[in-house]
């Protein structure tokens, strides 16, 4: 539309409203009319492409302000009306007014809406004039929509449209006005006599869909009407109005539950009705889709059997093609929600689909390219049914392998527009990463790094670049052996790319540098971190908003990885304080509690033989008695000006007393000097410090000094924290840092050695203890200690019996705390479940109505550490150390069973947190980890019948005697034998054994013990009801006479009996 | 793996359609008010209207929680918000792409007073081409004919 025409459009329509408004200035469209370039600009792709050249000076050459111009110029698209009318200013006159006739004659002629958006459009430079006109129509509005009388579907339609106008060109602002409207959008959307408008009913149902959010709560009789409007025009026979209502539906996310619940049964009638047509199809998958994101649990929750009818309805649509693109989002959802076993059958026909979008020319976005959309989504659902544990079959493996060399082919075809360039990168990229999934070989995955690296270094095209970096880092992580050499060796890689001015590149490159850091090249990745550093747009302050604070990031990594792969002290040592003095991390992470300063601390004092060589670098020159770090201190004491640095130093010449008691006198005088300080902090500590050093002079002993002044004690954190900001479970790192600490104190080592028998050698010698003295003691010892040392909360049974018997609920509940807990079987790194590996997540919420809970610090203590334990326990998210009035915080750790053990064993949750700054608490509860977590439930089908049962029985018995069975009389509350069976079965997780009518006081199960290190273990139970004493004998028979598992599975059984 | 939102801004940050398939997008602002909902288009508008468009991406975070997916065409900026973990950026440029070609087709050369003018035909556009978030239909051919049925419906 040219700019002439458009304004003698506009003021047509301004003349033939009796010219209620003075004549038209022609600048009404000047402000936005001012295009820098004509067409479908490819400013962002900087690839020399002809075409784009040629059409932007065919553009400016033109004088007609369009601001799209077709595509077909830009795009080599397939053909498109309207082009060939561009060069002229004629033309462009027949132009629009081709399209008046065309378009803008139909659904909607509301002349009043065009003009009263030509009106605001002319007032555009004044802010005032414009709020008027929007507040003189909104009164309009008002009184006509007060007065029903004059309102016809027509009038509301005009009235709503022009509503709606204003809250988008008011960009929301005046919604608060606008709400009132909101009846008569409803109006216009159930309306359904026989004379209903569509253009009516569709401006009714944009109207309620666009403020239907903002709708106070209170509104409720209206949610009614609109869901009862969504019902009817679901049934109603006319398509176009079905329509409308399953756009609504699918449009719009902002139901509640229950509603969202009442419109799937319709919505899923229509998308299996034999008569419905594509389009109803295709918008009912959306709308259903839509609403099994809102409640999941219908899906999650049904029932198999009925599950498994609504997916064979869903599946047979994807042999319709027009529908793909619509029903593989839902199947997408469905395997998320409930896992890829029910959609395994429709493997092949992806793979065929997908093989197909490579042979036939496609016209799926006007080019002669592979629809990028659909493969996209194939991939999406392919990729999920590959994570799945089955393995896909020959043929269609074969056929996807060979779609990933016809993809890496076809990226390498000459296109001469961005789009179709675009598009091959999509295709490409899409492709390489679902690449690993197909098990290819080493060569294969050399030549996709190959094509990548080749790729980065000649694109000029930043959003390429962009997607190249992301590609190479997820092939990184899935195939770091063939991928990594090849990118150690790219020097494009490892150029800092000063050129480049975007952070979200810089970032996907700083994490391939990472992905790709080991202990070779450790000193020549931070060496490029640190450069980075540098790099101006990292510290431009446009890095730092939106969630991508890249310095803090690249600190944080140089962290890392000097901890993970340093091999030399000195060298860790410097970088890290460089790292430090570079980034000014440490003013940072007073706000943002980044951790990178207070690691290296931990890790300083953690390890001796680093005390020595960072004091000398921090004071860069070597310290050769007290007396010289006395006078450094005096020294720097006056030339500082800040209390808070001073008063630190004041407390650190007592420090260095406690290590020299000669330097008292000099002391003393320092300290009388200072009791005449205008501030009062110093001036109160010089007098404190003062007493003592005259305390300890005068008893002649250094008890009281000892007391007050005690070394830091060793740091108890076992993983890096910094890691789990990564997302990262980190206790399978091992860290070469910690193994420095190896060479130094022999004892340590051999903790460290002996404590996990895993690869995974905890980092701090040894966790928790309280002073450096017992450091020296060995790990083994002390964990034990503390683990008898706790004293339980009273209650701690009732929390106990809870967890052992629930998979989740609540721990503990006291005025401010509530513990809710979690327990979900399998390991948190394998894709395959392992059943000797249990997760259990901690909430903790703070329901204090009043304090914040500081300083919240939590712990699981095994009951042995070291010698080969029982049980491991490896945490994976730690809580935030400060949980706000009414917030929560989580604690996720991983339990593995190594070897049976006694469920009194259960490692100790300990709880401590101050509140409202001051009061401390200290909780210990007991956790139960009985050997029954580790038990897979079989399916229905394939438990043991009863005479199996009594064969295995015998079986054991005849073979181990009475050394593998344990038995004893519970006394119970709970006499309903189907209770105790609901118990066994759902909870503690046996399979019980169905028994005849006749033995209605007996119960048998059975189930198997997994253990990491000793293995597996049959367990046979049954349970015996006394009526007349009101108890249950319990008898377990095992397959091993060791590690007493028939006790141990009793007395689970009687903690939650009792 | 879905379009949380899709706005259409001209130069001054004016809103000029504005789709909104995840709402608790909107709600990552505190105490999510009206007056937040246009905090958050100014933000949009700020973040996208100040990168270089040589030497920056057509990919940028927003929040912890969701990145733009943006494009220029002249006036009129077209912005998709996305989840921060979807990989898919260059496919949802394309999405833009295929939106605005539609579009052109639909109103013959479209210009930003087309849809100022028509944008209740715009989001009859959108509804076609995009349900729940996600694309659903890329033949253009099938398309244009649907739309210039429901264009002549009364």
């Amino acid at each position: 539309m040219s700019f002439q025409s458009a304004s003698n459009f506009i003021s047509q329509h301004r003349r033939s409203d009796s010219g209620k408004k003075k004549s038209n200035s022609p600048n009404i469209m000047e402000g936005s009319m001012t295009p820098t370039s004509n067409t479908f600009s490819f400013e962002n792709n900087s690839f020399t492409n002809d075409n784009t050249m040629k059409l932007n000076s065919n553009g400016t050459g033109t004088s007609s302000s369009n601001i799209f111009t077709s595509s077909n110029s830009g795009n080599n698209v397939s053909s498109n009306n309207g082009n060939p009318s561009k060069s002229t200013g004629n033309d462009a006159h027949n132009n629009i007014s081709n399209k008046n006739s065309n378009n803008n004659k139909s659904h909607n002629d509301m002349k009043g809406l065009q003009l009263f958006i030509a009106d605001l459009r002319a007032y555009q430079n004044s802010k005032e004039e414009q709020e008027a006109r929007i507040n003189s129509e909104l009164s309009n509005i008002t009184k006509n929509f007060s007065n029903k009388a004059h309102l016809n579907g027509y009038r509301r339609k005009k009235y709503v449209s022009k509503l709606l106008y204003i809250y988008l060109t008011t960009n929301y602002k005046k919604l608060p006005e606008l709400v009132f409207g909101i009846e008569q959008m409803v109006c216009l959307m159930e309306s359904s006599s026989a004379n209903t408008k569509y253009s009516e009913k569709f401006i009714g149902y944009l109207g309620v869909e666009m403020l239907l959010p903002s709708l106070p709560k209170q509104q409720s009789p209206l949610i009614g009407r609109i869901s009862q409007s969504l019902t009817n025009d679901l049934s109603s026979t006319k398509e176009e109005f079905v329509c409308l209502a399953l756009n609504f539906v699918s449009g719009n996310n902002f139901y509640r539950p229950e509603v969202a619940k009442s419109l799937i049964d319709p919505v899923f009638q229509i998308l299996r009705s034999p008569t419905s047509t594509d389009i109803l199809k295709q918008k009912s998958l959306m709308a259903f889709l839509c609403l099994i994101r809102i409640v999941p649990e219908y899906i999650v929750d049904m029932e198999d059997k009925k599950r498994e009818l609504w997916i064979q309805r869903i599946t047979p649509l994807l042999d319709n093609k027009n529908l793909l693109l619509s029903v593989l989002p839902v199947c997408h959802y469905i395997i998320t929600l409930i896992g890829p076993q029910y959609f395994e059958k429709i493997v092949p026909t992806l793979a065929t689909y997908l093989y197909e979008c490579f042979e036939d020319s496609g016209n799926g976005v006007g080019l002669v390219l592979p629809n990028p959309f659909l493969i996209s989504k194939i991939l999406l659902v392919l990729t999920d049914e590959m994570n799945g544990s089955r393995s896909i079959d020959v043929g269609s493996l074969n056929k996807l392998r060979k779609t990933v060399t016809k993809a890496i082919q076809l990226a390498t075809q000459p296109v001469h527009d961005s789009m179709s360039r675009n598009i091959q990168s999509i295709i490409l990229f899409s492709l390489i990463n679902f690449a690993p999934k197909l098990d290819p070989s080493k060569e294969a995955i050399e030549n996709s790094v190959s094509a990548l690296c080749t790729l980065f270094k000649i694109t000029r095209d930043v959003n390429t670049k962009y997607m190249t970096l992301d590609t190479l880092c997820k092939l990184c992580q899935a195939t770091k052996s063939s991928t990594r050499p090849i990118l150690c060796k790219n020097k494009e890689l490892w150029a800092v790319g000063h050129d480049i001015m975007d952070a979200s590149i810089l970032s996907k490159w700083i994490n391939l540098i990472y992905e790709i850091t080991e202990v070779d090249n450790v000193k020549q990745s931070v060496d490029w971190l640190l450069k980075m550093m540098t790099h101006p747009e990292v510290n431009s302050g446009s890095s730092s908003i939106n969630g991508l604070d890249l310095k803090r990031d690249i600190g944080m990594k140089i962290a890392i990885l000097t901890e993970k792969y340093a091999t030399d002290i000195n060298w860790f040592v410097d970088v890290s304080l460089r790292l430090l003095s570079v980034s000014k991390v440490i003013e940072e992470t007073k706000n943002e509690n980044d951790g990178v300063w207070e690691r290296l601390v931990q890790i300083v004092i953690n390890n001796e033989s680093l005390h020595r060589i960072t004091c000398e670098k921090l004071l860069s020159d070597y310290i050769i008695s007290t007396g010289d770090l006395l006078n450094l201190f005096t020294d720097k004491y006056f030339q500082c000006q800040q209390v808070s640095t001073r008063a630190l130093i004041l407390t650190s010449m007592m420090k260095l007393y406690k290590c020299d008691l000669s330097i008292g006198s000099t002391l003393i005088k320092f300290y009388q000097l200072e009791l005449n300080s205008l501030d009062i902090e110093l001036q109160t500590r010089s007098f404190e410090y003062l007493k003592i050093i005259q305390q300890t002079i005068t008893s002649n002993s250094p008890f009281l000094l000892d007391y007050l002044f005690k070394p830091a004690p060793v740091f108890q954190i076992n993983n890096n924290p910094l890691l789990s900001r990564f997302g990262v479970n980190n206790s399978n790192t091992s860290n070469v840092i910690s193994s420095i600490n190896l060479t130094t104190p022999p004892a340590s080592s051999i903790t460290a050695a002996t404590s996990f028998s895993s690869s995974t050698p905890p980092l701090a010698p040894a966790p928790r203890k309280t002073t450096a003295m017992q450091s020296t003691g060995g790990a083994n010892i002390s964990s034990t200690n503390k683990y008898d040392s706790q004293t339980l909360i009273a209650n701690w049974k009732q929390s106990f019996k809870r967890m052992a018997e629930h998979k989740q609920g609540i721990l503990f509940q006291n005025n401010n705390l509530k513990i809710l807990f979690s327990i979900v079987q399998g390991g948190s790194n394998s894709t395959t479940t392992s059943p000797d590996t249990i997760i259990v997540y901690h909430t903790f919420v703070n329901i204090d109505p009043e304090w914040d809970i500081t300083s919240f610090y939590v712990d699981v203590i095994p009951s042995q550490l070291s010698d080969n334990p029982p049980y491991i326990i490896k945490p994976i998210i730690l809580p935030e150390p400060v949980i706000k009035c009414g917030c929560r915080a989580t604690y996720q750790y991983e339990v593995i069973y190594r070897k049976v053990f006694s469920i009194w064993k259960s490692p100790i949750l300990n709880i401590q947190y101050k509140l409202g700054g001051n009061a401390f608490h200290d909780l210990n509860i007991k956790l139960p980890m009985p050997l029954q977590r580790t038990m897979v439930p079989t399916n229905s089908g394939e438990t043991m019948k009863m005479p199996q049962y009594i064969q295995r029985w015998k079986q054991i018995g005849e073979a181990l005697g009475s050394a593998g069975e344990y038995n004893i009389e519970i006394p119970s509350m709970i006499v309903n034998v189907e209770s105790v069976k609901l118990l066994l079965n759902k909870k503690l997780g046996f399979d019980l054994i169905v028994t005849p009518s006749s033995m209605h006081n007996l119960i048998f199960g059975s189930g198997i013990v997994h253990t990491k290190s000793d293995g597996n273990f049959g367990v046979l139970i049954k349970l015996v009801y006394e009526e007349g004493r009101n108890s249950w004998i319990v008898t377990a028979r095992t397959t091993t006479t060791e590690g007493n598992i028939s006790q141990n599975i009793v007395e689970t059984i009687k903690v939650c009996l009792e | 793996m879905a379009i949380q939102f899709l706005f259409c801004l001209n130069k001054q940050g004016i809103l000029r359609i504005s789709k909104v398939y995840n709402h608790k997008v909107f709600q990552t602002i505190e105490n999510s008010t009206e007056k937040n909902d246009s905090v958050f288009v100014n933000e949009v508008f700020k973040l996208i209207s100040t990168r270089d468009h040589k030497k920056q991406s057509n990919f940028v975070p927003l929040n912890d929680k969701t990145k733009l997916i943006y494009k220029r065409y002249a006036g009129l900026y077209f912005i998709l918000g996305v989840d921060l973990a979807d990989e898919d950026e260059l496919l949802y440029l394309t999405n833009i792409h295929f939106l605005v070609e539609v579009l052109d087709q639909f109103f013959g050369n479209v210009c930003e007073l087309d849809i100022v003018f028509n944008f209740y035909k715009v989001y009859m556009c959108i509804d076609e081409i995009f349900q729940a978030g996600e694309i659903v239909e890329t033949d253009k051919d099938r398309l244009q004919q649907r739309l210039q049925l429901l264009n002549k419906l009364d």
